[in-house]
């Protein structure tokens, strides 16, 4: 088990600065879900990582050692790609052995057998990528990173080519996985359910800063800024500047989320609705205030509301957010 | 698109391969078995060009001329086409004019070429001995000696390699970076890499490219040897193509060049039934 530490790490090509002096620890077995917009740099913190992308400024530590200078395979990491990157000229057995046979490593029959049983492709061992569905190529890539044993797992967007239902069911794989296993994770996403739902801990990045760093739960309810809190969770929070339809002091700008936004016949904002989405469970509202903003209203299933009903809502005082106008940092 | 316009759209194309290739592929089998001398009527003569050819020194030291550049000019054409292909396959600065630069002795038309080589490969002022002196190594008489001679019309052939040389940066550039950086991870180094991830990867095309110039290599070496060394130094350079130039055109035996023309067809279909076979045995494609 192994910490993990980025110490002001910067990566600029020419004049674009992808990471500008992030700082990251992430503590030994744990699984960190790094999320951010496309762009974001979080993609080129994990290549960092993994040594692929020498970081322009800043270190890499593995433990207590540092191995910003060292090769991608002398530091103990392995890494899931998006694409997977398997081999397609190899069998599913090769693809997996690959990384103990380059390195001539001890029992590489029985590792790789290990990790097949583990995630079910003991019976397409023999196959080639091309013949196996998207779920079983990403459990392939799995398998291949395990069996390296390696101090940190890194993942990119492993779940990204999957559909749907099985994006769900990979997810609860790999989380099962992790637990059981127990290795130090980062898991990049742009989704933010597996955001919400995988990590013990969730960093926003964004212009190649982070921006916050928590459990889920904490990220989502207190969020550190206005980016943040405009990032996590869907649909977007209702901002308005303060003084505005949301109250709030001038100079600020106000977030409420679409779920804090209660119909109440006796509310203070009215609201006209455009648009009513039915998602079964729930429902959302889009509508729109007096002062032409449009806000989500987030309500319970078999809404009775129609497009073109005015409603009133009131805002739950508890959880509105203020942030500073000027720099969007989060105002106690 | 109906049966009838496809068709239609072929036919120009179509009327083409038969008129040139088709027919005359048709009038070179039949006259293999006829005594043309394109001065009198063709009459059939059995086996006769056959019994001929088997017992033709000539021939055999033709074939033996045209095996051995075939032997040194496609694993070398091939060797420099993969290397230069994938040395420029990755963006570097100036590398399009290395591309360029790589591709270019393939415009030349082969005569300029020849010409080119000849003064090149001239063993008193030609710039290769030049070098070879100052390096201190032997100046042989390339083209006055037999291996001096094969030696140099294989040289030669190895700077038409543009098509080869484009195909397989190509290829190369198919191929996902993604796994070059899983082989890294897995502790892959560049030359691990090679041997692991792009020639396996590249093999198919490979493969398809050394039949290619197996075929081509047969064919297209009359200009240089008619221009360097008009077949000689004793036949050493005797190539079929130039063997059957001589038979049906030189010496009016038109019967006799179109079964050379046949055998040659054999030779060329059995090094191709050898290199697929080859393939098969090593594994080369998955």
């Amino acid at each position: 088990m192994t910490q993990l530490s980025l110490r002001q790490v910067a990566v600029r090509y020419g004049d674009v600065v992808a990471l500008d002096g992030l700082d990251l620890e992430i503590a030994s077995g744990e699984l960190l879900v790094l999320v951010g917009p496309s762009g974001s740099g979080k993609s080129t913190a994990l290549r960092v990582i993994a040594g692929l992308q020498r970081p322009s400024a800043g270190r890499v530590l593995l433990g207590d050692r540092d191995v910003t200078d060292l090769p991608p395979h002398r530091r103990g990491v392995a890494m899931v790609f998006q694409d997977y990157a398997l081999y397609p000229h190899l069998t599913v057995r090769e693809n997996v052995a690959f990384g103990l046979r380059v390195r001539r490593e001890p029992r590489s029959d029985e590792r790789v057998a290990d990790a097949a049983r583990l995630l079910d492709l003991t019976d397409v061992l023999d196959r080639y990528p091309d013949q196996l569905s998207g779920g079983q190529q990403q459990r392939v890539a799995l398998a291949r990173a395990m069996v390296r044993e390696p101090a940190v797992y890194l993942m990119d967007e492993p779940l990204s080519n999957l559909d749907a239902q099985l994006r769900l069911s990979a997810r609860a794989d790999i989380v099962e996985l992790h637990r059981r296993l127990g290795t130090t994770t980062v898991y990049v996403t742009h989704d933010q359910a597996e955001a919400m739902t995988m990590g013990d801990r969730v960093a926003v990045v964004a212009d190649g800063r982070l921006q916050q760093v928590g459990p889920p739960q904490q990220v989502y309810d207190e969020p550190a800024n206005r980016f943040v809190a405009g990032f996590i969770g869907g649909p977007q929070m209702n901002f308005a500047e303060g003084g505005g339809l949301l109250g709030g002091d001038a100079g600020t700008v106000v977030g409420v989320r679409p779920e804090d936004l209660l119909i109440d016949p006796s509310g203070d904002v009215p609201l006209d609705v455009t648009v009513v989405e039915s998602l079964g469970s729930e429902t959302i509202l889009a509508a729109t205030a007096n002062d032409g903003r449009r806000v989500s209203v987030r309500t319970g299933p078999r809404s009775p509301h129609r497009p073109g009903d005015r409603i009133t809502v009131r805002v739950d005082p508890r959880r509105r957010h203020v942030f500073d106008a000027s720099t969007g940092r989060r105002l106690p | 698109m109906t049966t009838r316009s496809a068709w239609r759209f072929l036919a120009p194309y179509a009327t083409g391969t038969l008129l040139l290739v088709v027919v005359p592929a048709a009038l070179t089998f039949g006259y293999a078995f006829t005594d043309h001398t394109g001065l009198a009527t063709p009459r059939f003569n059995g086996l006769a060009n056959l019994r001929r050819l088997t017992a033709d020194p000539l021939f055999f030291a033709s074939l033996r001329a045209s095996l051995i550049h075939v032997a040194l000019a496609v694993p070398l054409r091939l060797l420099v086409a993969t290397g230069l292909g994938l040395l420029l396959a990755a963006p570097r600065r100036g590398g399009r004019w290395y591309r360029a630069a790589v591709y270019l002795p393939t415009v030349i038309p082969d005569v300029a070429l020849a010409l080119l080589f000849l003064w090149v490969l001239n063993p008193l002022y030609g710039p290769l001995n030049q070098v070879l002196g100052l390096l201190g190594l032997p100046q042989p008489t390339w083209l006055g000696t037999v291996w001096g001679a094969r030696a140099g019309v294989a040289m030669m052939a190895l700077f038409p390699i543009g098509e080869a040389f484009l195909v397989v940066l190509a290829t190369r550039r198919q191929i996902s970076p993604r796994l070059y950086e899983a082989a890294a991870l897995d502790g892959c180094g560049p030359w691990q890499q090679l041997r692991r991830i792009t020639l396996p990867l590249m093999a198919p095309v490979l493969v398809l490219l050394a039949v290619r110039d197996t075929v081509m290599t047969l064919q297209f070496n009359f200009v240089p040897a008619y221009i360097l060394t008009d077949g000689g130094p004793t036949n050493a350079t005797l190539y079929l193509p130039i063997y059957i130039f001589d038979q049906a055109f030189e010496f009016l035996g038109f019967g006799y060049g179109a079964m050379i023309t046949l055998g040659m067809l054999a030779i060329t279909a059995a090094l191709i039934v050898l290199q697929v076979l080859l393939v098969r045995r090593w594994r080369v494609l998955r």
